[in-house]
């Protein structure tokens, strides 16, 4: 397969999770579409300049992560890190917490309220329960993304979760 | 249970891409690759859409001969596309560059902001075409022609692109319009100065000079539109503001413009709140964004000054910029943390300038005549507000002084600059003398001296730069008076270094007999003054400030103007006592002072300083800034000169 073909079946593979993925990070479909665009042009500019990519998912995510993160920053009013004040969570209690906000969450949460709970969600958690549970990616896979550790990652998919959950039970 | 991802799934399989949406976009996006075929595969992809596409691109009867000549020599879009992106005005394949490389990525530029940024490159690449031909000796009258003709649609491409996006996003409106002021007037500068260094070895052509012209009215443009669009940021604030009652924002005293106290209304005081913070949502936006833009050039800057030769003169030069950038990102962070916004955004947008500009220079050094931008860099070395002087010291180790400078039309010397005509040499062999002596200075004991010398020198240099900018633009009249300037300003510090050198050596006696009886020191004493009385009058373009500090003894009184622009155009006046050396003048008396500069009518004096610190003064309007019949493109022209060359020099 020529790199052309592999550029090509990766728009065709990716192209609609990537919109999906964008539309609820940014809330604007035109906006979506033209991250979208943008970043596969982006990546063909990368394989011009003779570079290789072996695999174009994580190569996309990270290129339509760095796209919406400028999209970001032309309307934010305050730094991500401002939002996210590190709390020392011990390592290794992440996976029990983000499960138990999750039980929680299962039962409460009806799927035609998803839209709205995810744009009302601050976007330093939206970012990366979007990448967790609408991309299915795994923290390390997130974290390598952005350029965090795994516990920074998953400290925030913790918080978006019980952010998840106050807002749900507000809703009620 | 319901599974949370399902949820989630389910919740969101409503968004896609509709299958029209996604083959448009698949569509484009084969485009793309074809117009950027892999370097390895000339072979362009085919796709019966783009095809389509790419003939209606290629169709344009400006390119057909060019195209055709270029494929005889070449049968691949990618050898054609990039043969041309060196291409000049006037070369075979220079249509091939504009209409089809920039024209195919102007098809793929999503979204304000890079829309807006492209406009600009594209503007930025005819300036850099035309200095390209400039440095040659190649703009003549033909090309000329070929490349006014293109910038002037891009320049307009340009400034309508901010006006489109002034409406839904006046943020980026006024952040591009910053740019694009900062991008002309770069270019403006560069372009004059080669106009002016080749009228001197007499190979100028005239098409170059028409061009720096246009080039100069464009800028004029420019920087209306950035006026015009940080108003319309502060108008809205007023206006919101203006209902806000108590809930005004008190930190900045551009916000307010006038408080209704009567507002009491609960609602009314709900709906001011949420416009208080969208205005506060704004400013804070514009100055994130300013900061954002001013880190990113500041590493760009630095990525340039590494690629470069490092014993390159133009290195430290380059350096000492980003690092006055770097201090006004520095204030303009602890601005943020104070919440004046106003004053961040200013700080930002001025670190923002001074490193576009430093950008642009470098890349300058690349392409053209190295010698003559490093001149350019090395005969305007300060370029900030802060200065460094280097000292020596007898053990011959160096030492910084930063010593803060005021801008370069703080003046004092006008009076009797423009008396005697004198040529650009003698001013330069004057500058050069005071920048030797500044060199040579053996001591830091006198370092406010030498602070004034500098900044006498800086405003000698400014004054140079502003005559050449004229007489490039063919105004001989307006050179004559700044040269005349620049003359007195050096003189002045020259005379200055050589007074203080007198009076610090021990084994020559002063030049004044009678000095020789005076005690050596005399402590300058100056009795608190209360309210200063302050005479204002303005006249022909200039301020002048007067008056006299009462109580004070065995001091001279040095008086200077500074103007600074952020955001409206204000003036400081600065005095400063130094101790005198004659008995005879240590009575208890009054100190007059004297200060003008030029500046447009409409300035506000904001600060008095006496050494360094603030008093009270009322003001007395000799004649009234109203009755001034100066028109106002008149005041704005000579206020851009003056920018133009401060902002070559990276101060405001």
């Amino acid at each position: 397969m020529t790199k052309e073909d592999a550029y090509l079946e990766a728009f065709d593979l990716y192209a609609d999770a990537l919109f999906r993925h964008a539309y609820f990070r940014v809330s604007d479909r035109e906006k979506a579409k033209d991250l979208v665009s943008d970043a596969f042009m982006k990546t063909w500019d990368y394989l011009h300049k003779g570079n290789t990519v072996d695999d174009f998912r994580p190569f996309l995510y990270r290129t339509i992560n760095r796209l919406i993160i400028d999209e970001y920053r032309k309307k934010k009013t305050e730094s991500l890190d401002a939002l996210l004040e590190d709390e020392h969570v011990p390592s290794g209690a992440f996976e029990e917490l983000i499960e138990g906000s999750l039980e929680k969450l299962e039962w409460e949460l009806d799927a035609k309220q998803v839209p709205e709970l995810l744009s009302a969600m601050p976007e330093a958690y939206r970012e990366v329960v979007v990448m967790r549970y609408l991309d299915g990616l795994m923290p390390a896979e997130i974290a390598d993304m952005l350029g965090e550790s795994v516990n920074t990652v998953s400290v925030r998919i913790h918080r978006g979760m019980q952010w998840l959950a106050r807002y749900v039970e507000g809703q009620k | 249970m319901k599974s949370f991802r399902t949820q989630l799934k389910k919740g969101t399989m409503s968004v896609a891409l509709s299958c029209e949406e996604r083959e448009a976009m698949r569509g484009r996006i084969v485009e793309y690759m074809e117009f950027l075929p892999l370097a390895r595969d000339l072979t362009p992809i085919t796709s019966e859409a783009s095809a389509v596409r790419s003939w209606r691109l290629f169709g344009s009867r400006h390119i057909v001969g060019a195209l055709a000549v270029a494929l005889m020599v070449t049968t691949t879009t990618y050898s054609v596309t990039n043969a041309a992106t060196d291409a000049l005005p006037g070369d075979l394949l220079w249509p091939v560059k504009v209409h089809v490389n920039e024209g195919v990525k102007t098809v793929f530029v999503n979204g304000d902001e890079a829309q807006v940024a492209w406009e600009r490159e594209r503007m930025e690449l005819r300036l850099e075409e035309a200095s390209s031909l400039a440095a040659q000796g190649r703009l003549d009258a033909e090309r000329q022609d070929v490349v006014s003709k293109q910038f002037a649609i891009q320049a307009e491409a340009a400034v309508e692109k901010v006006r489109e996006i002034e409406t839904r996003d006046p943020v980026l409106a006024a952040e591009a319009s910053a740019e694009l002021a900062d991008t002309l007037d770069t270019h403006k500068a560069v372009l004059a100065r080669m106009v002016v260094e080749q009228e001197a070895e007499g190979v100028v052509e005239e098409g170059a000079r028409t061009f720096v012209e246009e080039v100069h009215r464009a800028a004029f443009d420019a920087e209306s539109l950035r006026e015009e669009t940080e108003k319309n940021l502060s108008l809205v604030e007023e206006t919101d503001v203006a209902t806000s009652g108590d809930e005004l924002p008190n930190e900045e005293v551009d916000n307010v413009s006038q408080v209704d106290t009567n507002v009491t209304d609960g609602n009314a005081s709900a709906t001011v709140q949420t416009t208080d913070g969208v205005v506060q949502e704004k400013k804070n936006r514009a100055a994130q964004r300013a900061r954002d833009r001013a880190t990113d050039l500041q590493t760009r800057a630095e990525e340039l000054i590494e690629a470069r030769d490092q014993t390159d003169k133009i290195v430290p030069l380059a350096r000492e910029q980003v690092v006055t950038a770097g201090v006004l990102i520095a204030e303009g962070d602890a601005a943020l943390t104070d919440g004046s916004l106003s004053r961040a955004y200013g700080a930002f947008r001025q670190a923002a300038s001074i490193l576009h500009k430093t950008i642009a220079l470098l890349k300058v050094a690349e392409t053209y005549n190295p010698e003559l931008t490093q001149g350019m860099l090395e005969e305007y070395p300060v370029a900030s507000e802060t200065a460094n002087i280097q000292e020596s010291h007898g053990d011959g180790g160096t030492e910084e002084v930063q010593a803060r400078l005021p801008s370069t039309n703080a003046t004092g010397f006008e009076a009797s600059a423009a008396e005697s005509p004198v040529s650009r040499e003698e001013v330069v062999r004057m500058t050069d003398e005071v920048q030797g002596m500044l060199a040579e200075r053996k001591n830091g004991d006198n370092a406010s001296f030498n602070g004034d010398a500098y900044r006498y020198l800086k405003d000698a240099i400014a004054s140079t730069f502003r005559a050449d900018i004229a007489l490039s633009l063919g105004n001989t009249e307006e050179a004559v008076i700044l040269l005349s300037q620049a003359y007195a300003r050096a003189t002045a510090a020259r005379d200055l270094l050589k007074g203080v050198d007198s009076a610090d050596s021990t084994s020559n006696p002063p030049h004044d007999p009678a000095l020789e009886t005076i005690p050596e020191e005399i402590s300058p004493e100056v009795v608190a003054t209360s309210t200063l009385s302050v005479r204002h009058s303005f006249d022909d373009l200039v301020h002048t400030y007067e008056g006299v500090i009462p109580n004070i003894s065995c001091v001279a009184v040095d008086a200077h103007l500074s103007v600074a622009e952020v955001p409206h155009t204000v003036l400081s006046l600065a005095l400063t006592t130094t101790p005198l050396t004659s008995e005879d003048a240590c009575e208890g008396q009054s100190v007059s002072y004297r200060a003008t500069t030029s500046a447009p009518a409409a300035v506000d004096l904001i600060s008095i300083l006496l050494n360094g610190e603030a008093v009270s003064w009322s003001i007395e309007e000799v004649v009234s800034r109203e009755e001034s019949t100066v028109p106002p493109q008149t005041e704005s022209l000579i206020r851009r000169t003056i920018e133009g060359a401060q902002k070559m020099l990276g101060g405001e």
